[in-house]
């Protein structure tokens, strides 16, 4: 069931309708029930790895927290998160990574000249399995570390990996943020209903009108065998745009069904396209991931604590990790790899860059900054590129057309990118001089013509959007 | 605030919204396709009436519809050309291909490129909803318009269900004018309700649909047989005028996307067929088809006219067809080739006879018949 299908317009306003008439026991259930028919509309059979992993990542939490009430050393309830990420990383691996590893070892031995049969599994991916493993896996450890404490109802927990508006992309909710509100009754306040309904609003903008329209253009290009260079450019800049209103409105939605019920999600997204370095554009862009990496992956490795070569090493592996995560494909893993440098490059000249752009005039900031941004915008757009493409040869083949003459200009791809990408970094550029981080609520104007920019905007979204199309990130 | 003031604003902001959701439909009508901002912009916009009825309207144009100066959909007519005319309904003129993707338009590409001359060209004579007998009404002012070297018919046979009592067909009326305009609001609205609501649920209403529509008449089961010998009569009578003016013909059996049995998962499409026609029951289509097919057979073989069994050669299913009877883009090609195969061969021999006569340096335009 997808937030911009028919079902789902039908059955959010009856989850609602029900859920606030009834009090905070019956109103977990109900979300249980209510999720389960949520991911089970998809497949009713992608609702058994989930239970596996979160029974027992259930029980080994159990497990050590009664071990750490018996004051038991750290080592002892080791087994226990071991036992954890073993369940979870073996199902994530066993659905998403076997076939990819299988095939290319098949592939390496036959170019050793070794010739084996290769080994593949006919499984359909479970939506979402890459979100809701790393969530419940940050519960488990976070158990483990003493961070947080092992809840005694199943059901709560079970409910804060399930819970539909984020289980198949996200927000990566924390456990102990999420379980604490499954936990306490929640009240929904006037405020968070107006923040959600224009989170809900402007998320459906985005992904209706943005990112469905840009997304046939840009599959155009990339399904073309031999694009030009200004067609690459094109499709490279559209699906730039088109990745970030499709993965962020989907965001913006769950966050406002979220704040409907009285949860509250953390922040995903923070203007991305304003960073100007590649650390920066980090703390910007699926902000609940790369935190996650950061915490559950980048510090435990050491993070910045053991030399340079080792501080650069961690973030690396971390990247290429976080790529591999989107993926098992080779061009997530060289978009990891791409990030990393980035970081890496970045660390690595940060003072000589800072003293380069350092201006002491408001001019010469808003100069400095604009040449940061433009560059950093083109090396993100880069890497949606290697995100984008779907084979080695058609990452080569594309940046190699980019550099070679380009053959004049095809309107058709030029004026919908510009109208589109300059309609949202207009919105955004509101935004971020405004220091807003979610969305525009046209505060500043009459009631009136609120109502009328409102109804413009609603008449975009359902008659001018694209064909629907599935969100790009439930792949992941 | 007191709370019938606050429902009086709820509900002015509610009228704003409505009118500035219609008003955005308008422009946005206006700078799509130059459509007026006040007044109606529908279907009716091509067309025209005179004493007869309805016809199209000379460089009219509606959404991805565009007549040409005779009022036929598109380019205009060359006199210099071997022409086609296709005749039929709604399928020959084209609902949902993409522009110039219609089988007339595709037909020309495909004879221009296997005869090798831009020489030919093929007139799209036929207009949504128009039975062969309504088509007679025309006849002769379509066929001084046109001047085809050779006809195409692509009867559409659903008509036949409504044959009127007396025998004799009308072309549409003009619509009542009203005040208002129509909102056009509403229609995107009907429109966007069809592609997001589950098809089941459609269906349903549908079905409830055609059974309020037929009412306490019974419904039949099949067409009447007299209904059948109607469509023989006109028919008959269409292939008897053109005989009369010596314009060669080619008969095509109507092709659906059911085949010769309607799959379960596409009964769907039988009820939604249905509520055009509330007082013939679902199977009752299928055996229409069979029957009027079997009449254009019948007359191909009678009078020796090449036959284009559609019926037979369109493969059923969703390739080729977007619901029961029109076209996809890929459907409307298949069809084109399969008449391009019908007709290839007199039109070749056509060409080469004017090509034969521009060598001996006859200058005179030849005679507009095939040999």
């Amino acid at each position: 069931m997808l937030f911009n299908s028919f079902e789902f317009l039908v059955f959010l306003p009856f989850v609602l309708l029900v859920y606030h008439n009834l009090n905070h026991g019956w109103q977990n259930r109900f979300l249980v029930a209510a999720s389960c028919f949520f991911y089970g509309s998809w497949d009713w059979r992608f609702l058994f790895p989930l239970l596996t992993s979160t029974t027992i990542d259930y029980w080994c939490a159990k497990k050590m927290e009664a071990q750490l009430a018996a004051g038991a050393p750290q080592a002892e309830r080791k087994r226990y998160v071991v036992l954890s990420v073993v369940t979870n990383l073996g199902l994530l691996g066993f659905f998403k990574y076997f076939n990819f590893f299988s095939e290319n070892l098949y592939e390496l031995l036959a170019s050793l000249g070794v010739h084996v049969n290769a080994w593949t599994l006919d499984v359909i991916l479970p939506v979402g399995i890459s979100f809701y493993t790393f969530q419940a896996l940050s519960y488990t450890i976070d158990v483990y570390r003493g961070e947080a404490h092992a809840t005694n109802s199943f059901w709560d927990f079970f409910l804060a990996v399930l819970y539909f508006p984020h289980l198949v992309a996200g927000p990566i909710q924390r456990a102990q943020n999420l379980l604490a509100q499954v936990t306490s009754p929640r009240h929904t306040t006037r405020q968070q209903v107006f923040d959600g309904l224009h989170l809900i609003f402007w998320g459906y903008f985005k992904k209706v009108f943005i990112a469905d329209n840009l997304g046939p253009l840009v599959d155009q290009v990339f399904q073309s065998p031999s694009p030009d260079g200004f067609q690459t450019a094109m499709a490279v800049y559209g699906f730039c745009f088109q990745i970030y209103c499709d993965f962020s409105g989907y965001t913006d939605i769950a966050r406002g069904v979220a704040k409907l019920m009285g949860f509250e999600f953390m922040l995903n997204f923070n203007l991305p396209y304003f960073a100007t370095n590649a650390q920066e554009f980090w703390t910007r862009w699926h902000i609940s991931l790369s935190t996650w990496l950061r915490d559950y992956l980048y510090i435990p490795l050491g993070g910045n604590r053991n030399g340079v070569g080792q501080t650069y090493r961690n973030l690396m592996l971390t990247m290429v990790i976080g790529g591999l995560w989107h993926g098992a494909a080779w061009n997530f893993i060289l978009w990891g790899f791409y990030h990393g440098t980035l970081l890496v490059t970045h660390r690595y000249f940060r003072a000589p860059l800072d003293r380069i752009f350092s201006a002491s005039t408001p001019w010469g900031r808003a100069v400095s900054f604009s040449i940061r941004l433009f560059v950093f915008f083109h090396l993100t757009c880069y890497g949606w590129l290697l995100f984008r493409a779907t084979s080695l040869e058609q990452v080569l083949g594309m940046t190699a057309s980019l550099f070679r003459p380009w053959q004049g200009y095809d309107e058709n791809l030029l004026l919908p990118v510009l109208f589109f990408g300059g309609l949202l970094m207009a919105i955004e550029t509101v935004l971020y001089a405004t220091d807003r981080m979610d969305f525009l609520d046209f505060r500043w104007v009459p009631a009136e013509a609120r109502v009328v920019c409102y109804s413009v905007i609603v008449y975009l979204c359902l008659f001018r959007g694209g064909e629907a199309q599935s969100f790009i990130y439930f792949q992941f | 605030m007191p709370r019938p003031v606050q429902l009086v604003r709820i509900a002015m902001a509610g009228l704003l919204a409505l009118a500035t959701l219609e008003v955005s439909a308008r422009v946005d009508d206006w700078i799509t396709h130059g459509a007026p901002l006040w007044g109606s912009y529908d279907i009716e916009r091509i067309y025209e009436y005179d004493s007869l009825g309805r016809r199209g309207k000379p460089n009219a144009s509606y959404l991805k519809w565009k007549l040409n100066d005779q009022g036929f959909r598109g380019p205009n007519f060359e006199t210099d050309k071997l022409t086609v005319a296709t005749f039929g309904a709604s399928e020959t003129f084209g609902l949902y291909e993409a522009e110039d993707r219609e089988y007339p338009r595709q037909l020309e590409e495909v004879l221009r490129q296997r005869l090798g001359s831009d020489a030919v060209q093929v007139a799209n004579v036929a207009y949504p909803g128009i039975t062969v007998g309504q088509s007679l009404l025309r006849l002769d002012e379509t066929l001084d318009a046109v001047r085809p070297d050779l006809a195409v018919l692509y009867p559409s046979v659903a008509g036949y269900i409504e044959y009127p009592d007396n025998g004799e067909w009308r072309l549409g009326r003009a619509p009542a004018p009203s005040r208002i305009p129509p909102s056009r609001l509403a229609e995107r609205v009907r429109e966007l309700l069809k592609r997001s609501i589950p098809e089941w649920i459609q269906t349903t209403i549908r079905a409830r649909q055609a059974e309020q529509a037929s009412g306490d008449e019974d419904v039949w089961k099949t067409i009447p047989e007299g209904n059948v010998d109607g469509f023989r009569r006109d028919l008959d009578r269409f292939l008897d005028a053109l005989a009369q003016r010596r314009i060669p013909v080619a008969l095509v059996t109507h092709a659906t996307r059911f085949g010769d049995a309607v799959r379960p998962e596409e009964r769907f499409l039988l009820v939604a067929w249905r509520k055009f026609y509330p007082q013939l029951a679902e199977d009752g289509f299928l055996d229409m088809e069979r029957r009027l097919n079997k009449v254009v057979r019948e007359a191909a073989r009678e009078r020796g006219l090449p036959l284009i069994d559609a019926a037979r050669e369109m493969p059923p299913g969703p390739e080729d067809f977007v619901e029961f009877v029109h076209f996809t883009d890929a459907g409307s090609h298949r069809m084109a080739k399969l008449i391009a195969d019908g007709i290839e061969a007199p039109l070749a021999a056509r060409l080469e006879q004017r090509s034969a006569g521009a060598r001996v340096g006859n200058h005179n335009p030849a005679p507009k018949q095939l040999p």
